[in-house]
């Protein structure tokens, strides 16, 4: 059996409706697409003729996973765009929303949506019974995770309080107090975690050299926005200039757009974010990722779980280092009292599956006359394609059933948000 | 005498899959729940066959954008005794739907430069297409109101319905009116709250968090829809505005167009 077709029709435990086709001849890879068959639901234009501060509402609908990332970047766009300076208690604020909202994508991830692969299980619930200890830390990281969206952006999905300006109210102390009380046992359970991943035996592998690219600040490790874009095998450019670099084409051979940087694929994401900041890291995520003995800059995709792992220790260590300031500090109160102006503006943040960027223009009545949302996945999908490359000779010679568990797990190794990449243009609405 | 499980299906159509997430959030719970029913299909959680057979329950996120959604969902309803609709999208059309209430071309050209391959059809809401026998509410759905429905339901009783506004709601959590604070504040010129014509349930969630209620649940059965657009105007908000305002996920059904047609009138 020389050729062989693979078809993952409806990927399970990934958010939202995605499938590959692989076709491999002679032990290599003939071709490989990756689609989104989620139904298009045209963000960028629904947001039109809306004023400003309904925008963050409703974009922050174009996914739950990332709601959070949504909000945050969109109310940084639209400020960018009418002139307005959030305070730096909004700007600490926002980045312990966006911590929780790592957290709890990354647990969620690595859980309850890829662990199942690794000890060969087809859900988290069997591995109630066969690893317990591992699924009650699932409910306490996830759940506290959780929590912090909840009192700092008022619910766990899609956030309440963060708005254009800043927020409409704040945490309470005894909240405050609360998860900051019970965060060390995160960091400890993360530990944990990060010691079973690295032990679990045969695993996949590839290796494929392609350039990584995140959010870019000298000063520390950009989680929430940033005023650069930067990559490994290349200089950092404005986040403002994201079109310039980071190409989208559409090619003849295929519905797909492809993401391109100097004529390659790339990969956004937890990983690509820890090859570009690992020095930046916390010094407790420091040891996490010593723990993790991933060797930077890492190639292989499939690490991109440890690599979340180790972010999991550092957001933790972050939103702890937050929390102390605000228990100690309070709050100031904030008048909303700016002066919006119609005008343009970008902001580029790292939703937890890799880079996002918003653009945004008001006209003179302050109603969004242009919007262009880049998703994570939607840059990811030509590297998940590429990757086959790579991959393929390595398991063509297995049974099918683990060439298709390995195709699954690269693709969930992404943690792609397929609801996120069909907000718009990036989803091919012709194929069959 | 062994009783046997319901047999359950979770399925997402065209979504932010918020309200399947919030399932998730239930944590432990979920686990609870596994000692009630069998959960035979899942797709964001489990390995799962092609298509649903045999189930008692079918629960639904999202909105029907394309052809193949609207067949998908006549397979479900073949398959299922009872279906539950969850979240503003499968109950409403959700924030998708608001596509249907502006010049469409206008919308789908600012995504697309060539509409001619774009293949997707009016957003419609669950009902617009088949049977549904529950509903639970909101964008995204609160997790212990879904909790208590699916209990209610396999426990043989009734699952709780509100009929009353998110007012009553927020006077019971103390939260100051945003129509009688006496000077502007925050937030309190831009928005209007949608909390008089808006079903309960949700614990009035975003006034609690300093938010106007922007209708994610849907218009409750009596709504106090003419005071609403009076106070809307009164606040300068255009006709336009006011209508796109009180349908934010509600372009996917049909059943609010009469009463706000009456009360567009009224202007």
């Amino acid at each position: 059996m020389s050729n062989m077709r693979i078809d993952l029709k409806h990927i399970a435990r990934v958010e939202g409706y995605g499938r590959l086709v692989v076709n491999i001849e002679e032990k290599k890879l003939k071709d490989s697409k990756f689609m989104v068959l989620e139904g298009a639901r045209f963000f960028e234009g629904v947001v039109l003729g809306k004023k400003y501060h309904e925008v963050p509402i409703i974009i922050s609908r174009i996914c739950a996973i990332c709601s959070v990332s949504h909000s945050v970047v969109s109310t940084y766009g639209i400020e960018n765009a009418l002139g307005i300076k959030p305070s730096q208690q909004t700007h600490m604020l926002r980045k312990l929303l966006v911590y929780g909202e790592m957290l709890e994508s990354h647990l969620l991830h690595v859980y309850y949506l890829a662990l199942p692969d690794y000890v060969r299980q087809s859900s988290v619930i069997p591995l109630a019974s066969s690893h317990p200890d591992v699924v009650k830390r699932a409910f306490f990281g996830h759940g506290l995770a959780n929590e912090i969206q909840r009192k700092i952006g008022g619910r766990a999905v899609h956030p309440i309080r963060n708005v254009v300006g800043g927020f409409s109210m704040f945490p309470s102390f005894e909240d405050m107090k609360m998860l900051r009380s019970k965060l060390p046992q995160l960091i400890e359970d993360t530990m944990e975690t990060i010691k079973l991943l690295k032990s679990l035996p045969d695993q996949p592998r590839i290796a494929m050299k392609r350039d990584y690219v995140a959010i870019w600040d000298c000063n520390e490790y950009a989680y929430c926005y940033a005023n650069e874009i930067t990559h490994g095998h290349g200089e950092p450019f404005p986040a403002a200039d994201y079109q310039k670099y980071l190409i989208e084409e559409v090619r003849p051979y295929s519905h797909t757009k492809f993401s391109t940087i100097n004529n390659e694929s790339f990969m956004v994401g937890a990983l690509p974010r820890l090859n570009l900041n690992h020095h930046l890291l916390t010094n407790i995520g420091k040891e996490a990722l010593e723990l993790s003995e991933l060797q930077l800059p890492d190639y292989d995709t499939y690490h991109n779980n440890m690599a979340q792992l180790v972010e999991c220790v550092d957001c933790a260590q972050r939103s702890i280092d937050i929390l102390d300031h605000f228990i100690s500090n309070g709050f100031l109160e904030e008048d909303f009292d700016f002066d919006p102006k119609p005008g343009n503006g970008t902001a580029v943040t790292e939703a937890p599956r890799g880079l996002l960027v918003h653009q945004y223009t008001f006209d003179d009545d302050l109603r969004c006359s242009f919007c262009d949302v880049v998703t994570p996945t939607a840059y990811n999908q030509f590297k998940m394609e590429t990757d086959c490359e790579d991959l393929i000779p390595r398991i063509a010679h297995r049974p099918k059933e683990d060439i298709e568990l390995f195709l699954n797990m690269l693709i969930r190794a992404y943690d792609p948000c397929i609801s996120c990449s069909a907000h718009s243009i990036k989803l091919d609405v012709r194929f069959q | 005498m062994v009783l046997e499980k319901p047999k359950v299906g979770i399925f997402g159509l065209t979504s932010c899959y918020g309200c399947q997430l919030e399932i998730i959030n239930l944590e432990e719970k979920i686990l609870n729940l596994l000692d009630f029913i069998d959960l035979k299909y899942w797709r964001l959680a489990l390995e799962s066959p092609a298509d649903p057979t045999d189930l008692d329950i079918a629960i639904i996120e999202g909105s029907a954008s394309n052809n193949e959604e609207i067949e998908e969902l006549k397979l479900i309803r073949n398959h299922s005794k009872t279906v539950i609709a969850i979240g503003a999208c499968a109950n409403l059309g959700g924030v998708q739907g608001m596509r249907g209430l502006m010049d469409e071309n206008r919308v789908k050209s600012a995504v697309y430069s060539d509409l001619s391959g774009v293949r997707a059809i009016p957003v419609k809401a669950v009902h617009e297409i088949i049977k549904v026998d529950f509903q639970v509410r909101g964008c995204p759905i609160n997790p212990k109101e879904f909790l208590s429905t699916v209990l209610n339901l396999i426990s043989g009783r009734q699952p709780e319905v509100w009929n009353m506004p998110v007012c009553v709601e927020c006077k019971i959590r103390g939260n100051e009116c945003f129509f009688e604070r006496s000077k502007p504040e925050r937030f309190y010129q831009t928005n209007v709250c949608l909390g008089p014509i808006s079903e309960a349930g949700c614990g009035a969630r975003c006034p609690s968090n300093g938010m106007p209620c922007d209708g994610c649940r849907g218009w409750t059965t009596d709504p106090f829809i003419m005071q609403l657009i009076k106070e809307a105007r009164l606040r300068n908000k255009s006709p336009g505005d006011i209508a796109i305002l009180a349908r934010r996920y509600s372009g996917g059904t049909t059943s609010q167009d009469e009463m706000m047609k009456k009360g567009m009138n009224v202007l």
